[in-house]
């Protein structure tokens, strides 16, 4: 079992503070569900976890090894390298005039292409480009791909955005399948989705990240109305 | 990685070509090799951005992936220099024959 543990990730642009002293754990096992209003700093606390965006302070711990942040743009990216985290960004980034045979060998080797060939409706769309996918087919490939690979973690940013339900579907199982080895942090603002799906909540306001277990709490904090 | 390079290489290429009227055909080959790669990653900035997710993903950080490219067609470039040159010599060789 691995256990990923976040400490003290300060991040502020300019005078305003996004990130205040943000902490939290994640074990493989586990789907942690991550709430938080448009502009509370959710896909950049991400990033900053991912290493492709700098932060004032924070490390993050895998096991038994530090990662600092990066805490400039020269500094490198040793969680990209170390192979730790896998991360699904909000949007799309695979290259649209690729077919999708040809991505899935750039991703995974020898009989692991097959997870993702074999998946259900794979088949159907593997000779088409990305660009004449459909944004569930897209948003399913990209899932599948970051999901089949080694990291231990995995972090998605908006996974059901856009997608159609029998997409989604598929997607749940898949995070509910590859819960056994590892850890996933969700976020997306279809929030049913990511609630149902996750062991943990958690809600971004203010900077802090607060642990949730009942719907009526996304109200308090402000990202809710109502529960619907 | 090797996609990276390609489209990297492609823009790189491109502007050696562009280049040709004002650098001369040597000069072109000089300018692919020095400064066709940051040229080349400001393109691939502009048009595939979102495409540095897959590689990073698989473990290649944006660092690594531009000093590969760019060592790789900073050693080519001698190789097309020789290639121009040869062309041009037999170019040459073939107008004196005519």
């Amino acid at each position: 079992m691995a256990l990923l543990k976040v400490s003290s990730i300060q991040k502020s642009f300019g005078a305003k503070s996004l990130l205040n002293e943000v902490d939290f754990e994640l074990q493989t096992g586990e789907i942690l569900g991550v709430f938080g209003r448009n502009g509370s700093g959710k896909s950049t606390l991400l990033k900053i976890l991912f290493g492709t965006q700098t932060a004032e302070a924070g490390v993050l711990k895998v096991n038994e090894r530090y990662y600092p942040v990066r805490k400039t743009i020269w500094h490198k990216s040793r969680i990209i390298e170390s192979q730790q985290i896998g991360y699904l960004p909000q949007f799309s980034f695979l290259p649209q005039r690729v077919k999708v045979w040809d991505i899935i060998p750039q991703y995974l080797k020898g009989q692991e292409q097959d997870l993702v060939f074999q998946a259900p409706r794979m088949p159907k769309i593997a000779g088409s480009k990305v660009g004449e996918l459909s944004m569930g087919e897209r948003r399913y490939l990209e899932v599948l791909l970051i999901g089949n690979l080694d990291h231990p973690f995995l972090l998605l940013d908006e996974p059901f955005s856009m997608v159609e339900p029998l997409f989604k579907d598929l997607i749940h199982e898949f995070l509910i399948s590859l819960k056994t080895k590892k850890g996933i942090l969700v976020t997306d603002h279809y929030y049913q989705d990511v609630w149902q799906l996750s062991d943990r909540k958690m809600v971004l306001t203010s900077g802090k990240l607060t642990s949730i277990t009942q719907p009526e709490e996304l109200i308090q904090a402000g990202y809710l109305r109502s529960i619907y | 990685m090797f996609k990276f390079y390609k489209d990297i290489t492609f823009y790189a290429l491109l502007f050696a070509l562009v280049s040709i009227p004002l650098a001369g055909l040597y000069g072109a080959v000089f300018v692919f090799g020095i400064i066709g790669t940051p040229v080349g990653l400001l393109m691939y900035n502009y048009f595939h951005r979102h495409e540095f997710y897959g590689y990073y993903n698989r473990g290649f950080t944006r660092r690594y992936l531009i000093v590969r490219t760019w060592v790789v067609n900073f050693l080519v470039s001698p190789v097309l220099l020789l290639v121009v040159f040869l062309i041009l010599k037999l170019i040459g060789f073939g107008a004196l024959k005519g």
